[in-house]
C-alpha cells in the first residue's frame, strides 16, 4: 500500500515536470533542459526564506513569490536569451538548454555552497485517512499536483486562452495571422513553468520519503524525462499517464530490490555461472526509468502519438 | 441547404449580431489600404516586383495570375506574415509597412490560407473560436484571473457563424477526416468570427464542386454586402472572381499586368495569354 501512495505522490511530481517539458517542447520546437534548473532552483530559494519556524502562511506567501520570480526568470531565459539563437537546428537548441542548466547549477552551488536545509511546516507528520497511514506531505503532492495538472488541461482544453496556446503551438504563422500573438503565448508558458517547476521543486525536497532534500531535487528531475520521451516530447495525455508509470515501477523495484537480486543471480545460475554483482538503488532509481522510455519507443508504434510540434 | 444557388441574397449576415444594425455596420465597415513599390524576394527569387496599388474601403478585388506568380506572396505582404524588402503598405491612411500581423488583425485584417489549417487539438467550434477579436477583455492578465469570462458567448457566436457558412458537422468529427471543402468553410468561419474589416481569401474554392462553390461564394458575398466589408479574392476560377469582384488584378512573375474593372481585365490581350497558355 504505501509503495502504491509512495509512488502516486512521486508520479504526480514527474507528471508536474514532464509537462512542463512538453509545453516547451510544443511552443518552442525543442526540448528545453534548462527548464530543470528552475525546479532545482526553487528548494533553495525557499529554504533561504523560511526556517523551521515559519508560520504556514509566511511558507505560503515565499513559494508564491517564488514562482513569480520563476515566471520572470523564465520569461527572460526561454524567451529572451534564446531568442538570438532561433536560428540554430532543435538539436543545437538542446545542447544550448542544456549548458543553461548547469550554469544554473552552477550558480546554485556558489551561492550556497554548503548546501540548504528545507524545513516546510508539514515537517514527516503522518496522518491517517481510512486507516491508511501515510505521510502528510505524500498526501499534499497528490492533492497540489493533481490540482494544477488537472487545472492545465481544463486551461488547454476549455478556455480561449488555452486554446490559443494550442493553435500556436501546431501553427504559428496561422495563429498570428488570427491575432494570437506570440508574446502572449510565452508569457502563459512562462507563468505556467513558474508555477509547476516551483511546486515540483519544493515538494520534490520537502522533507519525508521518498525524497531526500534539496541536492537531490536534480536527480529527480532528470527521470522525469522518461515519461517526456514515452510521450514523444509531444502527447500531454500519455506524458500524464506514463509519469504515474515510471514512478510506480521505479518505487516498486527499489522496495523489492531484494527479490530481484535472488531473481537476477537465480537467471545467472542457470547459465551454470556466478555473478558478484549486486543490484542496487542505482538499478531502480537510474536503469528502471529509462530502461521503461526506451522500451516503449520500441514498442509503443509511433503512430499512436501524434507529432504536432513544428520545429 | 437544399437548393445551393437561389436569386434571393441571403441577407442573414444581419442575424449574426444582436446590437442594431446600423451601429454594427458602421463599427464593422471595411478600411482600405494600399502597396507602394513593394518587392519581395525568397533568397534569389524575386516573387514580387515593384506592386503598387490601392484598394478603398468595401472595395472586392479579385487577384488572378498562373500558379507561382505571386499571389499568395502578395497575400502574405497583405496581412504582415511577411515583410517587404521594398516598399510601403498602409492600411486605413497609417504607415503599416513594419506593423506585425497581429497589429493588423487587432485592425480587423482576416485571412483565408490557400491549404487550410485544421488546429488539431480542437473541436470544429474550438476552431471558429481561434478567430475571435483579441482584444475584447481578454488580455493577458484578465484572462489568467477569469478563463472563462467570454468562453460561453464567443462560443454561441461560433455557432451562429458556423450554421452561416454551412458547416453541418459536428464536434465528434476529428479534425483529420474532415472533407477539404469543409475545412475550408471553417477557415472562412474562422475568418468572420474576428468581424473582419479586410477579408483575404486565397484560393478559396478549389477542390470544390459546383455546388459548394456557389454555396461558398453566397455566404461572402452576403457577408461583404451586409457590412461593406474590403474583399480579396485570389483565385484562378474566373466565375468566382467574375461573382465576388468588381475589380480585378491580374500578376504574372510578380508583376501587375492588368488592374480594372473585371470584365476588361479579363478580356486584356496579356491575360487571354496568360490563360490560354501561349505566352512563352
Ligand atoms: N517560402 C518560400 N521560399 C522560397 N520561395 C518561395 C517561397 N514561397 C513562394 N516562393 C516562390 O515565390 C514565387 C511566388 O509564390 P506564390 O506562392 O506567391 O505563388 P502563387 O501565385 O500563390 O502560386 P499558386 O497559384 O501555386 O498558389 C514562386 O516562384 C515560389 O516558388
Ligand atoms: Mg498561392
Amino acid at each position: 500500500m504505501s509503495v502504491l501512495v509512495t509512488s502516486l505522490a512521486l508520479g504526480s511530481l514527474y507528471c508536474l515536470i514532464a509537462v512542463v517539458l512538453v509545453l516547451h517542447f510544443k511552443v518552442s520546437g525543442f526540448l528545453n533542459i534548462g527548464v530543470l534548473g528552475y525546479i532545482a532552483l526553487a528548494p533553495y530559494l525557499v529554504a533561504s526564506f523560511t526556517s523551521e519556524h515559519s508560520s504556514i502562511f509566511i511558507f505560503l506567501a515565499v513559494c508564491l513569490g517564488i514562482m513569480f520570480f520563476i515566471s520572470l526568470l523564465s520569461f527572460v531565459i526561454d524567451f529572451g536569451l534564446f531568442k538570438p539563437i532561433s536560428r540554430l537546428s532543435s538539436a543545437m537548441k538542446v545542447i544550448v538548454s542544456i549548458s543553461v542548466l548547469f550554469i544554473t547549477l552552477t550558480f546554485i552551488d556558489i551561492i550556497w555552497p554548503s548546501g540548504a536545509n528545507l524545513e516546510t511546516p508539514v515537517g514527516t507528520k503522518s496522518i491517517s485517512i481510512f486507516s491508511i497511514d501515510l505521510l502528510l506531505i505524500d498526501a499534499i503532492t497528490l492533492f497540489v499536483a493533481f490540482i494544477v495538472v488537472f487545472g492545465l488541461f481544463f486551461i488547454l482544453s476549455k478556455t480561449i486562452m488555452g486554446n490559443r496556446l494550442l493553435a500556436f503551438a501546431q501553427d504559428q504563422q496561422t495563429a498570428r495571422a488570427y491575432g494570437v500573438s506570440p508574446l502572449y503565448v510565452k508569457f502563459l508558458i512562462s507563468v505556467f513553468t513558474g508555477v509547476m517547476a516551483s511546486l515540483a521543486g519544493i515538494l520534490l525536497a520537502s522533507p519525508g520519503s521518498p525524497r531526500v532534500g534539496v541536492t537531490s531535487v536534480i536527480f529527480y528531475s532528470l527521470i522525469a524525462l522518461s515519461p517526456v520521451i514515452i510521450a514523444r516530447h509531444s502527447d500531454l495525455l500519455i506524458c500524464f499517464i506514463s509519469s504515474f508509470l515510471v514512478a510506480f515501477v521505479q518505487i516498486f523495484s527499489s522496495a523489492n530490490i531484494n527479490s530481484i537480486n535472488e531473481g537476477f543471480h537465480g537467471i545467472v545460475s542457470n547459465f551454470g555461472l556466478s555473478t558478484a554483482i549486486t543490484l542496487g538503488p542505482t538499478f531502480a532509481d537510474r536503469f528502471v526509468p529509462f530502461a521503461i522510455a526506451l522500451l516503449a519507443l520500441i514498442i509503443i508504434p509511433s503512430r499512436w502519438i501524434r507529432d504536432d510540434a513544428n520545429g | 441547404m437544399e437548393t445551393a444557388m437561389s436569386d434571393e441574397p441571403l441577407d442573414k449576415a444581419v442575424e449574426l449580431v444582436e446590437t442594431p444594425r446600423e451601429t454594427q455596420e458602421q463599427e464593422r465597415r471595411g478600411i482600405g489600404f494600399a502597396l507602394k513599390g513593394v518587392e519581395v524576394s525568397y533568397s534569389g527569387v524575386q516573387a514580387l516586383k515593384n506592386i503598387s496599388f490601392e484598394i478603398s474601403s468595401g472595395e472586392r478585388v479579385g487577384i488572378i495570375g498562373n500558379n507561382g506568380a505571386g499571389k499568395s506572396t502578395l497575400c502574405d505582404v497583405i496581412s504582415g506574415l511577411i515583410k517587404p524588402n521594398v516598399g510601403k503598405v498602409t492600411y486605413a491612411q497609417a504607415d503599416a509597412t513594419r506593423k506585425s500581423a497581429i497589429w493588423r488583425a487587432q485592425k480587423g485584417m482576416r485571412r483565408v490560407f490557400q491549404h487550410p489549417v485544421y488546429f488539431e487539438d480542437l473541436s470544429i467550434v474550438e476552431n471558429v473560436m481561434i478567430g475571435s477579436p483579441p482584444s475584447r477583455g481578454d488580455g493577458i492578465v484578465s484572462s489568467l484571473l477569469f478563463p472563462r469570462l467570454f468562453y460561453k458567448e464567443q462560443r454561441e457566436t461560433a455557432i451562429r457563424i458556423m450554421e452561416y457558412c454551412n458547416i453541418a458537422e459536428n464536434d465528434n468529427h476529428s479534425g483529420v477526416n474532415l472533407p477539404y471543402a469543409t475545412k475550408k468553410r471553417i477557415e472562412l468561419a474562422r475568418a468572420l468570427m474576428g468581424n473582419p474589416k479586410i477579408l483575404v481569401l486565397d484560393e478559396p474554392a478549389a477542390a470544390m464542386d459546383e455546388e459548394e462553390r456557389a454555396q461558398y461564394c453566397q455566404v461572402v458575398i452576403d457577408y461583404v454586402e451586409t457590412f461593406s466589408t474590403t474583399l480579396i479574392v485570389v483565385e484562378h476560377d474566373v466565375e468566382v472572381i467574375k461573382t465576388l469582384c468588381k475589380r480585378a488584378i491580374a500578376l504574372d512573375a510578380g508583376e501587375i499586368i492588368a488592374d480594372g474593372e473585371v470584365i476588361p481585365v479579363l478580356r486584356n490581350d496579356k491575360v487571354i495569354d496568360l490563360y490560354l497558355g501561349k505566352r512563352v
